[in-house]
């Protein structure tokens, strides 16, 4: 019981943490993502599509991730080139891929009724250690892509803060003119920065249908992106709070599994509401000591 | 050499540039001077790169630069250091620097920090203790800041805009003669400001900008302030209003008293006194930044002075209720954009009052009263429920005036209430304020434009450094005006 709990928390964990990490790294260079679900939600759909047709998981994670990036690019053409305002090109985006993945999976697979699975991604195999109490199931359970995720959480944490590069990054969200006129060239790294969360993103995406469900439903990111976009908040913006806050949720998720299976007389939509109660109750704690970049959503353009 | 030919550039509706050519050579110190919204930050921002200009170019000892680009300017040796200081304010000192032109490889914040110091040390300045955000620190502080950061790309150009605007005076002295050891290294110093003593004292040649057009290009040493001032303020016609003089009366309509204001240690008002009576247009001229602003929101309520006070009168009995300020940012503080106009003109205190009785709103009425508004000032608008972003600039400004004057005041305050109209619209307002006046309101016009406060004045003061100075009819030859609007008083 505890060991299912734990294991399912850092499984639930992961995407988020993935895709906050990726939200990150943008709303530092001052461009605040809505679009997230969307290429989460695309990511999903083309790493199983891609996985299911080759039988490969490694392109499967490939077609994931060129979703996720290509949901990036058509944000970055808006709100980079076009100046659009960011939270209506981002909800736009997330809408489309409701569509799109919607129409595809229908198309393909709807019809036919026939069975829409892959064969779960495996798990690294790490012998006797898995069988070493809780720790076993909290860390030694999992496969690559968990550990992807919590690798990351470093490495941004070090591209940010100990970098040059991350420093102009961080230009670029703080005051774009001023960046600008130092030669740092905003447009390109806030590209960079998209690009590299489309990345993440579409990963986060492709471990919901190849690690997680092994199959597609409609909207099966779930609203795990906005989740994403609230953690970055309870995180404050830090890569190991913004872990801790992926890991909060992870515990909600599980929990209500937990409480379901227990077949309680309790509506079982109460328990699904769970997670994002949590999420809202602890930002409503936390959120007004939040340490935003100063120039997050701001429009800009140069002359 | 630094050299830009034909340079033009327009923001919507203004041309801040027309077929500007400037050079500076190396080894000397060339002032750009030119009045608020002459076009010097504009140019400046085109020379380094940060702006693309619509034609013309830029060239630095023969070499073409790219147009718009403000990291290829950098590397040709370009560095310009912005009027208000362009840090980040949440980083700490050593990352604003370490986004400059020292060696950064390997990210070491401690050897920033050492190059800065050494820097700093031979420039004479002091720099924050060691993690110090930028939050915290004086303007002074920022600029110096910048200076260095400049520096650090050790630039064959540097171009500071307005940099003495902001020192102590006692900063100013070493301040210029830091430009002057750098000019001894031989860079190429162009110093934009709109104080002719500085420009004279420190500059090799100067250069005039006036209203987007390069005037004037002299030595220094052959120049006079008196000249300067009438090339910077170019030829403007004397003329006095017959209205205004026909219906200004001996009642006073606003009484203002030994305003008294201190802001950061500086003086920012100092015993300023003023009567403007019932029928009059007054006018106060002066540059931008000598407290005009802060008197305005004073008489707005927006602020409180140190001492002195203002009243409005009505019929001799006083009454703050008359008055009506019309404030210079009109876009921020005026009309709220995205609102109905209808709704705009129940942001006003005394329209609010009348359409909600009891707290109930008068759709209708406000409505109607738009509807009335628009047709009487002659407002070009969609109708009255049109955002007012829907309006053009000039019809926005008509709007406010209009709004003003529905509020039924004795007196209205109005500060650069034409700046960015074109002819027709300015115009408009000018009739509008003047059969104002000529219906025995009191309008007190204060603006940088020195032909529009001519053209509608009787009585004409010069504000300066807080204070104000009437100047009678005979004394108003522009080389004259340009020297009381530069602080000399005599
Ligand atoms: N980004 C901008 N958008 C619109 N108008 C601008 C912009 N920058 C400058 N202008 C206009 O161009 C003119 C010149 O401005 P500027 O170069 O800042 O003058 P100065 O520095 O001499 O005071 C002004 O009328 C100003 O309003
Ligand atoms: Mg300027």
């Amino acid at each position: 019981m505890l060991n299912a709990f734990l294991s399912s928390t850092i499984a639930m964990a992961t995407p988020v943490l993935l895709a906050a990490l990726g939200e990150l790294l943008v709303e530092e260079t001052g461009i605040i993502n809505i679009g997230i679900e969307g290429a989460m939600l695309s990511g999903a759909f083309f790493a199983l599509a891609a996985a299911y047709f080759t039988g490969s998981i490694l392109l499967g994670l490939a077609a994931g991730i060129a979703a996720g990036v290509a949901i990036n690019a058509i944000l970055g053409v808006l709100v980079v080139n076009l100046s659009v305002n960011q939270v209506v090109a981002g909800t736009a985006l997330d809408i489309l891929a409701i569509g799109i993945t919607g129409v595809f999976y229908r198309r393909f697979f709807g019809i036919t009724g026939k069975a829409f699975m892959v064969s779960p991604m495996p798990r690294i195999d790490f012998g006797p250690l898995t069988r070493i109490p809780v720790l076993g199931a909290l860390v030694f359970h999992h496969n690559i892509l968990v550990y992807l995720a919590f690798a990351m959480v470093p490495v941004v944490g070090f591209i940010l803060w100990r970098t040059r590069y991350g420093l102009m990054l961080r230009a670029a969200g703080e005051r774009p003119e001023a960046a600008d006129a130092l030669g740092l060239g905003v447009y390109r790294l806030r590209w960079h920065a998209l690009v590299a969360s489309g990345v993440l993103s579409g990963l986060a995406g492709a471990y919901l249908t190849l690690a997680y469900a092994n199959t597609f439903v409609e909207n099966i990111s779930g609203g795990r992106g906005y989740v994403a976009l609230a953690v970055v908040i309870l995180g404050r913006w830090k890569p190991w709070e913004i872990a801790a806050a992926s890991i909060l949720f992870g515990a909600a998720m599980a929990l209500q599994f937990g409480l379901q299976a227990l077949g309680t007389q309790v509506p079982y939509q109460l328990f699904l509401a769970l997670p994002y109660a949590l999420a809202l109750m602890v930002l409503a704690g936390i959120g007004g000591q939040a340490a935003s970049p100063s120039g997050l959503g701001e429009p800009y353009t140069r002359l | 050499m630094l050299i830009a030919r034909d340079i033009s550039r327009r923001f919507g509706r203004t041309l801040a540039l027309d077929r500007v050519d400037f050079e500076a050579a190396a080894g000397e110190i060339h002032a750009l001077i030119g009045e608020n919204g002459a076009g010097k930050t504009t140019l400046m921002n085109i020379l380094a790169g940060r702006v693309r200009p619509d034609s013309g170019e830029v060239s630095l000892d023969g070499a073409p630069l790219p147009a718009g680009s403000a990291s290829r300017a950098l590397k040709a040796g370009i560095a310009a250091v912005n009027q208000s200081p362009m840090l980040f304010e949440r980083f700490s000192w050593e990352e604003n620097l370490a986004l400059g032109g020292f060696d950064t490889s390997g990210f070491d914040l401690k050897k920033v920090a050492d190059r800065s110091r050494a820097l700093a040390e031979r420039l004479g300045f002091e720099l924050p203790p060691t993690g110090a955000s930028i939050e915290q620190r004086s303007v002074a502080d920022r600029v110096r800041l910048e200076v260095l950061r400049a520096l650090s790309f050790d630039p064959r150009v540097l171009i500071l805009d307005e940099p003495t605007g902001v020192l102590a005076p006692s900063e100013l002295a070493p301040f210029l003669d830091l430009l002057r050891r750098l000019r001894g290294e031989g860079r190429i110093i162009v110093l934009i400001t709109h104080k002719l003593g500085e420009a004279l004292a420190v500059a090799d040649r100067i250069s005039v900008l006036q209203k987007g057009r390069m005037v004037a290009r002299t030595i220094a040493a052959k120049t006079s302030e008196a000249e300067l001032a009438r090339l910077m303020i170019g030829q403007v016609a004397i003329s006095v209003p017959e209205a205004a003089r026909i219906t200004a009366t001996d009642a006073v309509a606003l009484k203002i008293s030994d305003l008294f204001l201190n802001r950061d240690g500086y003086r920012v008002l100092d015993d300023l006194s003023l009567e403007v009576h019932a029928g009059e247009i007054a006018g106060i001229a002066g540059v931008d930044g000598n407290g005009q602003t802060e008197l305005v929101e004073i008489l707005a309520g927006a602020r409180r002075p140190d001492a002195g006070d203002f009243s409005a009168f009505e019929n001799g009995s006083r009454g703050r209720s008359s008055l009506a300020v019309i404030p210079e940012t009109r876009d921020q503080d005026g009309l709220v954009l995205d609102m109905p106009l209808w709704e705009n003109l129940l942001l006003a205190g005394p329209l609010l009052s009348r359409l909600t009785p009891r707290g109930w709103l008068r759709r209708a009425g406000a409505i109607a009263l738009c509807r009335e508004l628009l047709a009487r000032f002659s407002i070009r608008a969609p109708g009255p429920d049109a955002p007012a972003a829907a309006l053009s600039g000039g019809n926005r400004q008509r709007l406010e005036v209009a709004r003003a004057i529905a509020c039924d005041p004795r007196v209205i305050v109005a500060h650069n209430v034409c700046r960015g109209l074109d002819i027709a619209g300015t115009a408009e307002v000018h009739r509008i304020l003047s059969a104002f006046a000529a219906a025995g309101g009191a309008v007190l016009l204060i603006s940088s434009d020195l032909e529009e406060l001519l053209a509608m004045c009787e009585r004409l003061f010069v504000m300066s450094r807080g204070r104000l100075r009437e100047t009678p009819v005979a004394e108003r030859d522009p080389s004259r005006l340009g020297l009381l609007m530069a602080g000399h008083w005599k």
